[in-house]
C-alpha cells in the first residue's frame, strides 16, 4: 500500500506540492490526473524516490521511500521520456534492468512480437510511439509490485492502447498496484479503480471513480421561459446556454437534483451520462482554468 | 551494486578504448615520428625521459575528461529519472560510477604507458625502463588528486556547461589567489627569484602531474622532507612550492572525495539542468576572481604601471560569465552590488598594498 501524508515539495520558491494526501491499495490501479504543471510528475517522481519531499511523508509498505533500497527493489518508475543512450537496443536495455528486477523475458518477448518491435536495433531510431511501446515492454516484464507510469498512453496507438491496458490487468491480477498520470482520462477511466486530481498544489479530489462520477450529475433542461444560472435552486459547477437549451452540471444526489428541476416546471429534462473526462473538465473549470 | 558497475564497466569499453587509444597516440607518435639523438651524439641511443611531458599532458587531459563523462548522468533531467529510481540509493550509484571512473582512468593509463614502453623498446637501442617504471609509479596518486577534484567541482553544477566552468574556475581558484599575492610583492619588491609563473602552477591541482614527480621520484626514490627543500635557495624555493602545492591539493582531493560522497544524499535532483548555484560554483568563484583578477591586473597601480584596459577587459569577463551563471541579463540588484564591489574591491587592494603594505622600491 502506498501512503502519502501531508506531503510538501517546492521547486524553489514555485510551491509544487502541498499539504498533498493519498493512498493507493494493493492491486489498485489508479489514476493521477491535473492540468499541465499540477505536479503529477513530481508526485511520481517523489514517489519512485527520484526526488526528496520538503515535508510529509510517502510510505510503501510502511517504509519510506526516499534512498530505501529495499522499498525501491519493488517499484519500477517509467517517465514521460525514457532515457536511452545513442547505440542502445532493446536487448542490451533489458539486460540493464535485469540486474535489478526479477525480468521475465517470456513476457518481454511475448510484448515485442505483439508490438512487432525488433530487440535489437537501436532505439533511437524507433518513432515515438515504438519507444512507448518498447519501454512498457520493458516495465511490464520486470514485473514489480508497484508500476509508476507518466503519461502512459502519450503516443501509442489504439490496437497498442489495448495492449497496454490488457497487460496492466493481467498485472494487475498478479497483486502489482499501478498509478498512472496521464492527460488520457477515457483511457484511465477503463483500467483505473480509483484517481486523485491534482490542483492548486493539492489532491483537490481523489477517490473511486466510481463514487466520483455518481456525486456529480448531468442535464439538459428545456424551459418554456427564460431560465438563468440564478433562477436554479441548486449550485451549479457547469452552466451552459444555447437558445432555450441548458446544459448543467451540478454535484450531489441526481434524484433529489431532478427533483428540484421538475419543481421549475422544464418542457424537457434528459440526464445525461458522465463520463471521467467530464469530471475532470468541470472541477478544473471550477477554478477557472482555461476560462 | 556489484552487478551496477560491472553492468557500468561493459558500457563504458567503448570510451576506454578511446582514452586508452588517445594516450597511445599522444605518447606513442611522437616518439615513433622523431629520431633523438643521445649525449654524446649517438642515434636512438639511451635516453631516461624521452617525450614524457607529452605523455603527462595526456594524463592529465584524462583525469578531467573522465570525471565529467563519467558524471555526465546527473547533468540530464531524463538520466536522472532512470539512475535515481534503481534500486540502488543515490549515493551508491555516485560511488558505483566514482569508481568506474577510477577504473577507466588507471586502466587507460596502464595499459598506454605498456604500449608506449614497447614503442620506445622498438625504436630506441637502449633504454633504461625503471625511469619509465617510475614514471608510471609516481603519477598514480597525483591523478587520484586531479580526478577527485574534478569530479567534487563538476558535480556541484547542474549543467554540462556549467560544471566544465566550475572545474575551471575551481582548479584555478587557488593558483589565482598565489599568483595575486606574487604579483602584488613583485610590483614593488622585484623578488629575487622570479617565480610569479611558479606560484601560479604550482598550486593547480595538476602540480604533481608533471615531470617534477618524475623527476623526484628517480632523483630522491622518496619524497625529500618539505622542511629540507624550504626557502634556502630559488630552486629549492620552487621545489617547496611544488612540494607546498602538492600537499595543500591532496588534502583537498580527500575532502572532495569524503565531500562527493557524503553529501550526495542532500542533494536536490530538481536542480538538474537549473541554474548552479552551489557555493562552489559561479556563486563564490565570480565574486572572488573579480577582486584576485582586479587587483592583480592593477597590481602595478602604485607606481603607475597600472594597465587600465585590462581592467575594463576584466570586468567585461566577469560580465559574460554572471551571463552565463544567471542565463539572462536582469542579474538581480543584489548580485550586481556584490560584483560591483568585488570588483572596486580589488582596485582597492591593489592601491593599499601599493601604499600600505609593500615599500615601493
Amino acid at each position: 500500500m502506498i501512503e502519502v501524508t501531508g506531503l510538501y515539495k517546492s521547486y524553489g520558491k514555485n510551491v509544487v506540492l502541498q499539504d498533498a494526501a493519498l493512498q493507493v491499495g494493493d492491486g489498485d490501479i489508479f489514476g493521477l490526473v491535473g492540468i499541465n504543471g499540477a505536479g503529477k510528475s513530481t508526485l511520481l517522481r517523489l514517489l519512485s524516490g527520484v526526488l526528496r519531499r520538503d515535508a510529509g511523508s510517502i510510505l510503501i509498505d510502511g517504509e519510506e521511500v526516499y534512498e530505501n533500497e529495499r522499498v525501491k527493489r519493488k517499484l519500477f518508475f517509467l517517465p514521460d521520456d525514457p532515457y536511452y543512450t545513442v547505440n542502445l537496443t532493446g536487448r542490451q536495455q533489458a539486460a540493464f534492468y535485469k540486474n535489478f528486477y526479477d525480468f521475465d523475458d517470456e513476457i518481454f518477448k511475448g510484448y515485442l512480437e505483439k508490438f512487432s518491435l525488433s530487440a535489437e536495433k537501436p532505439i533511437r531510431n524507433f518513432s515515438k510511439g515504438m519507444k512507448r511501446q518498447l519501454f512498457i515492454s520493458l516495465a511490464l516484464a520486470c514485473r514489480p509490485a508497484y508500476l509508476f507510469l507518466d503519461e502512459a498512453f502519450d503516443g501509442l496507438d489504439p490496437l497498442a492502447r489495448l495492449e497496454f491496458k490488457r497487460g496492466l490487468i493481467e498485472l494487475q491480477e498478479k497483486g502489482t498496484s499501478v498509478v498512472i498520470a496521464s492527460h488520457s482520462l477515457r483511457e484511465l477511466e477503463d483500467i483505473c479503480d480509483s484517481f486523485a486530481l491534482l490542483d492548486g498544489h493539492k489532491v483537490k479530489s481523489y477517490g473511486k471513480i466510481e463514487g466520483e462520477l455518481a456525486r456529480l450529475s448531468k442535464f439538459q433542461l428545456i424551459f418554456e421561459r427564460d431560465v438563468e444560472r440564478e433562477d436554479l435552486p441548486f449550485e451549479c459547477l457547469h452552466f451552459e446556454k444555447t437558445g432555450r437549451v441548458i446544459r448543467v452540471v451540478v454535484r450531489g444526489d441526481a434524484e433529489e437534483v431532478r427533483s428540484e428541476i421538475d419543481a421549475l416546471g422544464p418542457l424537457v429534462v434528459d440526464e445525461i451520462p458522465m463520463d471521467f473526462e467530464d469530471v475532470f473538465l468541470y472541477e478544473v473549470e471550477e477554478r477557472g482554468y482555461l476560462k | 551494486m556489484k552487478k551496477y558497475i560491472v553492468h557500468l564497466l561493459r558500457k563504458n569499453l567503448v570510451p576506454l578504448a578511446v582514452f586508452t587509444l588517445f594516450c597511445i597516440v599522444v605518447f606513442a607518435v611522437p616518439v615513433l615520428a622523431t629520431n633523438y639523438y643521445d649525449w654524446n651524439g649517438h642515434w636512438n641511443n639511451y635516453l631516461p625521459s624521452m617525450h614524457i611531458g607529452t605523455y603527462i599532458a595526456a594524463l592529465g587531459a584524462l583525469c578531467v575528461i573522465i570525471p565529467i563523462w563519467i558524471f555526465s548522468y546527473k547533468m540530464n533531467r531524463r538520466s536522472i529519472d532512470l539512475h535515481y529510481s534503481l534500486p540502488l540509493s543515490h549515493t551508491k550509484v555516485l560511488v558505483a560510477h566514482f569508481l568506474v571512473g577510477l577504473i577507466l582512468l588507471y586502466s587507460a593509463y596502464t595499459i598506454s604507458c605498456f604500449v608506449g614502453f614497447l614503442v620506445l623498446i622498438l625504436k630506441v637501442r637502449r633504454l633504461h625502463l625503471v625511469y619509465y617504471f617510475y614514471m608510471y609509479l609516481s603519477l598514480i596518486l597525483p591523478a587520484f588528486i586531479v580526478y577527485s577534484t574534478t569530479a567534487f567541482l563538476f558535480t556541484r553544477a547542474n549543467t554540462m556547461r556549467d560544471g566544465i566552468f566550475t572545474v575551471i574556475g575551481g582548479h584555478l581558484l587557488l593558483p589565482m589567489v598565489m599568483y595575486t599575492v606574487a604579483a602584488l610583492f613583485s610590483a614593488y619588491e622585484p623578488y629575487p627569484y622570479e617565480v610569479t609563473g611558479s606560484w601560479f602552477f604550482a598550486f593547480t591541482p595538476f602540480v604533481r602531474i608533471s615531470r617534477r614527480t618524475y623527476v623526484d621520484a628517480i632523483e630522491t626514490g622518496v619524497l625529500v622532507p618539505w622542511a629540507e627543500y624550504y626557502g634556502s635557495s630559488a630552486s629549492e624555493l620552487k621545489n617547496a612550492l611544488f612540494l607546498t602545492g602538492g600537499l595543500i591539493w591532496a588534502a583537498l582531493s580527500v575532502a572532495a572525495t569524503v565531500g562527493l560522497i557524503f553529501t550526495e544524499k542532500y542533494s536536490r535532483a530538481e536542480n538538474c539542468g537549473q541554474v548552479s548555484s552551489s557555493i562552489f560554483s559561479y556563486k563564490l568563484q565570480l565574486p572572488v576572481y573579480s577582486v584576485l583578477l582586479m587587483a592583480a591586473a592593477l597590481s602595478g597601480i602604485s607606481s603607475g604601471e597600472a594597465d587600465a584596459i585590462l581592467a575594463v577587459l576584466i570586468a567585461f569577463v566577469i560580465f559574460l560569465l554572471s551571463l552565463l551563471y544567471k542565463r539572462t541579463i536582469k542579474f538581480g540588484w543584489k548580485y550586481a552590488v556584490v560584483i560591483a564591489a568585488c570588483l572596486i574591491g580589488g582596485i582597492l587592494v591593489a592601491v593599499i598594498a601599493g601604499e600600505y603594505l609593500i615599500s615601493p622600491v
